[in-house]
């Protein structure tokens, strides 16, 4: 991961990514508990965990794979809670991550139709996050200096279901030419490659590892 | 939405996907898959609307700033284009709208003016007066502004969210950066009523930006109730607190903690960061920054008026929160702590009550203990006399004396000191002239000394016929230096002259031969007068002064060394010595408060406070002394000991780590 160390900034930086992923972990818990233990779990998650900084006790976050060392400190919470109402222990007021329940589940919902082992389901959550959220930064680099209607216009220039507007039909609609259209759209897509790569990079602990990450993902989503 | 398939790869695509194929997505990080950049050709001059954007100014939460350029009213402005999709729903946007327009009729000298709020290819956005200067933020940069001018920023402030809130509008999010300072020094608020008003429901899996900074929001904000005018009223606080110490009221590692911190923990004082900011400037601060609205100022323009109160000098209405009411608070807020801690100083209280009764307790029981055992001393001491006037009395005695027979007179003296019963570890005669006669055991330098201004020889000429017998002083003998005490009588002929005085003398001990003197708990210890060394032939006052010496002590082996006892509370009592010894004297009393043994200091077991009772034994002038441990004051003393070290220990450590820091 980009911030080497052990530095206090590292881990604020790792603690800002696990907040950022914590989508697939409810995906996984939910797929083994029923919903409310499964968001109580993930919170038992991140308050004992992530907010006390314990997860980077021990085992160095910076080796390998940071999806799977993730998900390995969840199972060991799991299975030190095992059983045990987590909810029931927490006394007082502590601090949630503001996790939408009916917003998680209709997520969960989305991404579970197939059968999936709690672990598949949650490479499969984890890549969707990933996507999710190099195309949110996408989608504000566009928006903050302006570009807000042409990144909608163009957002069928990646690849889908839908069929891509025709680049004529876009032009039309921007008052552009279709070549400069043509461009913007091959444009989207290079940098939508390249945020990707910003993203995985994150979650990694080095260039190398970006394209194998990336296929793993590839596989989780196939 | 139906199953479909993605166009590029074919693959089917999960019904409610967000539109695009996550496998082809993925394909385009991989290196090599991405097509070769075709290079664009330059777009000129970007627009927005009717407007020219010129240049970036800025980006927040919200979104991007750009300096941009009004053709039709050919003027500047600043244009602020709103991230979409932040709004939650189509009523969001309407509420966004309606509050634009209510803040584009605010004119207030110190707010920012809105001058027109639209949307552009669905983009919404508003313009503002571009206001050229620096924010607050950007003022301050972590170093404390002098407070008189901190003060005169927030009064203008608070004036201008006080006309904001007169027309319905609340700021909520009142932070430093959005308060500008112009060319003419005045503060310019802006973003009224429309920062916030957002929710990015797209990106939730980012925490950080759905909460942005959490610094200055106020404690209902965070815990996402309802904000009002008392919300801004905190935010002016958070703004003052930021201005007089340079950095904002919390601030922590991640947004959660610093969420919790807002919900829960109070503000270090101004004070205690920045020494030069006034007191009530201070109390005004945290009285805006109280968690409960309720305690804030009710209004922005009672804020106002205080922060004028303080700009001319005038007292505050304001009133720093007393200790009592911030225990209070805190109790409040930690109800199980708080009833532990009150259950705590309650049994503490208690214990302390009990401690203070207990320790009264124990020294009234020495002080009876002691009284026993000094009438049991008294009655020991009568048996010895009553032998040593038989002694004294005897015809054997008389016949050596009257032929000045020495070896006789020492046969004599061994012999009553093997079987007179009497605690004898030296007997010996003086003539009446005081000069020694014979001694057992023999020493030969006895004979040459004058023994006239010893206790044990006045003493036993004060005595009648009917009551001969002296407990004397104790002394520190010539002849070996040891310490000794003595009973004495006169050997007197038919007539009631005197031939001779008769001495028997004891050193210290532990016991003096009284079997169970010592008990476990309790501790006896005999005092007795001092007779001091006085050059032979001087004159001095008689009965002797009142210096006391420790004559039997649990520590003591047979003949060691004695202890003074330098404490002045017994001078006072020391009875008539002299005379009618064994009368009894059914007296005792404690020994105040505290007591340290003498013998402590050379013996570990002694060290520490001692609870104490005492009682004199009859006229002799000696004294019983029981003790017992006080415990009480034994466990504060060591607490309090182990404290000192641990804080001993701790500043050493530092003083250690700051010497080996580099310079």
């Amino acid at each position: 991961m980009r911030a080497a160390g052990s530095s206090s900034e590292a881990r604020d930086a790792l603690s800002r990514l696990c907040e950022a992923y914590w989508f697939p972990l409810y995906a996984y818990l939910r797929r083994r508990f029923p919903p409310d233990e499964a968001e109580e779990l993930t919170q038992e998650f991140f308050a004992r965990e992530v907010l006390t900084r314990r997860i980077f006790k021990g085992v160095d976050p910076l080796r390998g794979r940071f999806r799977a060392w993730l998900l390995a400190s969840l199972k060991h919470l799991v299975a030190n809670v095992a059983g045990a109402k987590a909810a029931q222990k927490r006394g007082g007021r502590a601090v949630h991550i503001p996790i939408d329940v009916a917003l998680a589940e209709a997520r969960y919902q989305e991404t579970s139709a197939a059968v999936l082992t709690p672990e598949q389901l949650y490479e499969r959550s984890w890549a969707l996050t990933v996507l999710a959220r190099s195309l949110g930064t996408l989608r504000q680099r566009y928006e903050a200096d302006g570009r807000g209607a042409l990144f909608r216009e163009l957002q069928g220039a990646l690849p889908g279901p839908e069929p891509a507007k025709p680049h004529a039909e876009v032009a039309r609609a921007l008052g552009k030419t279709e070549h400069a259209v043509k461009t913007a759209a091959h444009r989207l897509r290079k940098e939508f490659g390249e945020l990707l790569r910003e993203e995985v990079r994150r979650t990694v602990s080095s260039a190398e590892e970006i394209d194998a990450e990336l296929r793993e993902l590839l596989a989780a989503v196939t | 939405m139906s199953a479909s398939t993605c166009a590029e790869c074919g693959a089917p695509q999960p019904p409610g996907a967000s539109g695009s194929c996550p496998r082809c997505l993925l394909l385009l990080g991989i290196s090599g898959t991405v097509p070769a950049v075709v290079p664009v050709a330059d777009e000129g001059p970007r627009h927005f609307g009717r407007y020219e954007l010129v240049a970036p100014l800025g980006r927040g939460a919200m979104g991007v700033v750009w300096k941009a350029r009004d053709p039709s009213l050919d003027r500047v402005v600043a244009l602020k284009l709103i991230v979409a999709g932040q709004f939650a729903d189509e009523q969001e946007i309407e509420r966004f709208r309606k509050e634009a327009r209510a803040a584009a009729q605010l004119s207030h000298p110190n707010a920012v003016p809105v001058y027109e709020v639209g949307e552009h290819d669905g983009q919404p956005y508003f313009t503002m007066e571009l206001v050229e200067g620096q924010s607050l933020a950007e003022l301050v940069r972590g170093v404390p502004l002098p407070p008189a001018r901190a003060a005169r920023y927030a009064r203008e402030i608070a004036d201008a969210i006080h006309s904001a809130h007169a027309l319905g509008i609340v700021h909520r999010d009142l932070k430093p950066s959005n308060v500008l300072v112009d060319k003419l020094d005045r503060p310019r608020v802006t973003d009224f009523g429309l920062a916030r008003r957002v929710v990015d429901v797209d990106t939730a899996a980012s925490l950080a930006a759905m909460v942005g900074t959490p610094s200055y929001m106020s404690p209902e904000q965070a815990l996402g109730q309802k904000a009002d005018a008392r919300s801004d009223v905190y935010g002016v606080g958070a703004i003052v607190y930021e201005l007089l110490t340079g950095r904002p009221p919390f601030r922590a590692d991640s947004v959660i903690d610093t969420v919790r911190q807002v919900i829960d923990v109070d503000p270090a004082t101004p004070r205690l960061l920045n020494r030069k900011v006034p007191r009530d400037l201070e109390t005004l601060c945290l009285k805006c920054l109280a968690k409960d609205p309720a305690q804030r100022y009710p209004s922005a323009a009672d804020l106002r008026d205080d922060l004028g109160r303080f700009l001319e000098g005038a007292p505050i209405r304001a009133r720093p929160l007393s200790r009592a009411a911030r225990l209070g608070r805190w109790a409040r807020r930690n109800p199980t702590l708080a009833t532990l801690g009150a259950m705590l100083a309650a049994l503490l209280a208690l214990m302390a009550v009990a401690a203070v009764l207990a320790r009264r307790d124990t020294v009234q029981a020495n002080a009876f203990a002691a009284r026993g055992v000094a009438s049991s001393l008294l009655l020991r001491l009568g048996e010895w006399s009553a032998r040593l006037r038989v002694a004294a009395t005897d015809p054997a005695l008389v016949a050596a004396l009257r032929a000045n027979d020495r070896p006789a007179m020492e046969r004599w003296l061994a012999a009553l000191r093997e079987n007179g019963g009497l605690p004898s570890d030296t007997a010996f005669i003086l003539d009446p002239s005081a000069h020694g006669i014979a001694r057992s055991p023999i020493a030969d330098q006895y004979l040459a000394l004058d023994y006239a201004p010893r206790d044990y020889f006045r003493g036993a000429l004060l005595h009648g016929a009917a009551d001969p017998v002296h407990v004397s002083a104790a002394y520190e003998s010539r002849i070996d230096g040891k310490l000794k005490f003595a009973l004495s009588s006169a050997v007197r002929d038919d007539s009631g002259g005197v031939l001779a005085v008769l001495i028997v003398s004891s050193t210290t001990d532990a016991t003096l031969g009284v079997s169970n003197l010592q008990a476990d708990v309790r501790k006896v210890v005999v005092l007795g007068p001092l007779d001091p060394n006085y050059p032979s032939g001087q004159p001095r006052s008689y009965p002797t002064e009142t210096q006391h010496v420790v004559v039997l002590h649990p520590s003591y082996r047979h003949g060691d060394t004695a202890m003074m006892w330098n404490d002045a509370r017994l001078d006072a009592r020391t009875p008539p010595h002299g005379g009618e010894d064994l009368r009894p004297l059914a007296e005792a009393w404690p020994l105040g408060n505290v007591y340290f043994d003498p013998l402590g200091r050379r013996d570990r077991r002694y060290a520490g406070p001692w609870l104490a009772g005492i009682a004199p034994v009859g006229h002799t002038g000696f004294f019983v002394l029981v003790q017992s441990r006080d415990w009480v004051l034994l466990s504060v003393l060591t607490v309090f000991a182990a404290a000192a070290l641990a804080a001993c220990v701790a500043i050493g450590r530092r003083v250690l780590r700051a010497s080996r820091a580099p310079p």
